[in-house]
């Protein structure tokens, strides 16, 4: 299966591969992106092979508006929040509950979004981040210590995931003896399809199985700091309150999940192919070296061109126009994400990594009220990291090719074997 | 229209002009006021738009609970510390005084 049959067929090909792993995982899906943004930049997805119809914007500006405007592009309506389900299959009340749904800031609108997120943004905000960087500089050293020496090793396993686990659950204060708990349930959640975290060879039970466990996992945690307050994070989250209650075990239980899915998933997914890049395109590799202020523009260009979460899913709350279609009231409207940071109209050369864009104005932490909060914290993990590893880097090599994950909600990199020279 | 003056860090003062239906925070970004980032867009989550307010003539929006809770984490935070994005103009409002805070 190629592009050229896919143009043969219409948009069957496309519309029904939208939510196929492995398309993904091939790759193929950046040509369709093409040409969608080019002929039809909101379409309607006829996508038999997931049950529903819905449509897909493409286009940046497109999905810039979408974003910013929640009133039209709601999250409430949707059984759940974020990416688009793994299935269109309606979610009961009880079942959203028990999926923490209800209580999950990305199934939020304004202004109960803002109710919610506005007491959790200050523990986000930039300068309370930057607070953090002595600790992560430290975790980065540590990671350095333990690899350089090892002569091959699997980067997204020994430091991509490493890094994002430890800051964050470090953070919150998850025992070291809990983590590899949540290490599966959010692998399971990020790569259902993977034979390494796959249940009865089924990517929807071992997603379901995945939150299940997180779940559980987040909202323990809370209700024993509750009892046992510690200085941790968790402990700080049973103190939020809002409107002039504090927050239930089920609301912080919600945050709680989202942060530790948040914080590790896409993390890994952003620097293991920002360490991949930087072997891959020696040229940039040397600028960075030549100059560790690029580390900035470099953290840009890797969430740009990796776009760890594909896209998003919205429901329209009344009708509305955009680019020239009827969308109504109910109909689902998927943000692609990954299309947009490839948009030829805004970036120069898209499909290239390149860190001296002058201006990067990606949307790979998302635009509007539901802008990653996690974001600063990314930015800082990559930046430390870089620069503690930069060093090291011109003496390492691929070992092999690395593979893309086979996901339609999530990128990144299955793993990344390197080897020191 | 509102005339707002911006006491830089370093002592230098510059003067806009910023309209009606835009925030502080937007008009000191366009101009490039130095210490005034605005990350999050005026969504209230990055507190990178700290500013004193030194005077004020006409009305300025009061602060909300959030706003209020967002300067807690803020370096150097005074009484009269406000978050720019939170400041919108409007024509009553015709001039301000802001002194942008030491930088970190």
């Amino acid at each position: 299966m190629g592009v050229a049959s896919a143009q043969e067929a219409g948009w069957e090909h496309i519309d029904n591969n939208l939510t196929n792993p492995e398309w993904y995982g091939s790759g193929e899906h950046h040509e369709a992106f093409r040409r969608l943004r080019a002929e039809d930049p909101v379409h309607l997805v006829k996508n038999e092979a997931f049950g529903k119809s819905y449509w897909g914007v493409f286009g940046y500006e497109d999905l810039r508006t979408a974003m910013n405007d929640p009133r039209t592009y709601a999250s409430r309506h949707a059984w759940s929040g974020g990416p688009l389900p793994r299935s269109p299959e309606r979610l009961t009340a009880e079942e959203r509950f028990e999926e923490m749904w209800d209580s999950r800031l990305s199934s939020m609108d304004p202004p109960t979004h803002t109710y919610m997120r506005g007491p959790v943004n200050k523990h986000f905000s930039i300068p309370a981040i930057a607070r953090q960087r002595e600790r992560i500089q430290q975790y980065a050293q540590e990671l350095l210590d333990e690899v350089r020496d090892l002569g091959e090793f699997d980067y997204v396993d020994k430091v991509a995931s490493e890094l994002p686990m430890r800051v964050t659950l470090r953070m919150l204060g998850v025992p070291e003896d809990d983590w590899p708990i949540l290490r599966l349930a959010t692998s399971r959640l990020g790569q259902p399809a993977d034979p390494r975290f796959i249940v009865d060879g089924d990517p929807q039970r071992t997603f379901k199985i995945g939150l299940s466990s997180l779940i559980s996992y987040a909202s323990d945690l809370v209700h024993e700091r509750r009892e046992n307050p510690k200085d941790d994070f968790a402990t700080v989250i049973t103190g939020l309150e809002t409107q002039g209650r504090p927050f239930s075990d089920h609301e912080m239980g919600g945050l709680v999940a989202s942060m530790v899915l948040g914080g590790i998933e896409t993390s890994k997914s952003a620097i293991g192919v920002g360490m991949w890049q930087l072997l891959a395109n020696p040229g940039q590799l040397q600028m960075l070296l030549g100059s560790a202020d690029l580390c900035s523009a470099y953290c840009e260009e890797v969430i740009r061109w990796t776009t760890p979460i594909r896209q998003n899913l919205r429901v329209a709350a009344h009708d509305a126009e955009l680019h020239g279609k009827d969308i109504r009231a109910g109909d689902w409207v998927v943000l692609y994400l990954a299309s947009g940071n490839r948009d030829e109209q805004v970036f120069e050369r898209p499909d290239e990594f390149d860190i001296t864009r002058a201006e990067n104005p990606h949307l790979g932490l998302g635009d509007g009220p539901h802008k990653c909060l996690g974001r600063n914290l990314v930015r800082l993990e990559i930046d430390v990291l870089t620069r503690t590893f930069l060093p090291l880097i011109p003496s390492m090599e691929l070992a092999e090719e690395p593979r893309w994950v086979d996901d339609a909600n999530f990128t990144g990199l299955t793993a990344l074997h390197l080897r020191t020279r | 229209m509102t005339v707002i003056a911006f006491i830089c860090p370093d002592g230098t003062q510059r003067t806009l002009d910023g309209d009606s239906g835009y925030s502080v925070m937007q008009v000191a970004v366009a101009a490039e006021i130095p210490g005034i980032v605005g990350e999050c867009g005026g969504d209230m989550s990055c507190a990178t738009c700290h500013v004193y307010v030194e005077s004020a003539e006409g009305p300025l929006r009061p602060m909300s609970d959030y706003e209020e809770d967002l300067l807690d984490v803020v370096d150097h935070r005074l009484s009269n510390s406000r978050l720019a994005c939170q400041i919108p103009l409007r024509d009553e409002l015709i001039s301000l005084s802001l002194r942008v805070p030491p930088q970190a």
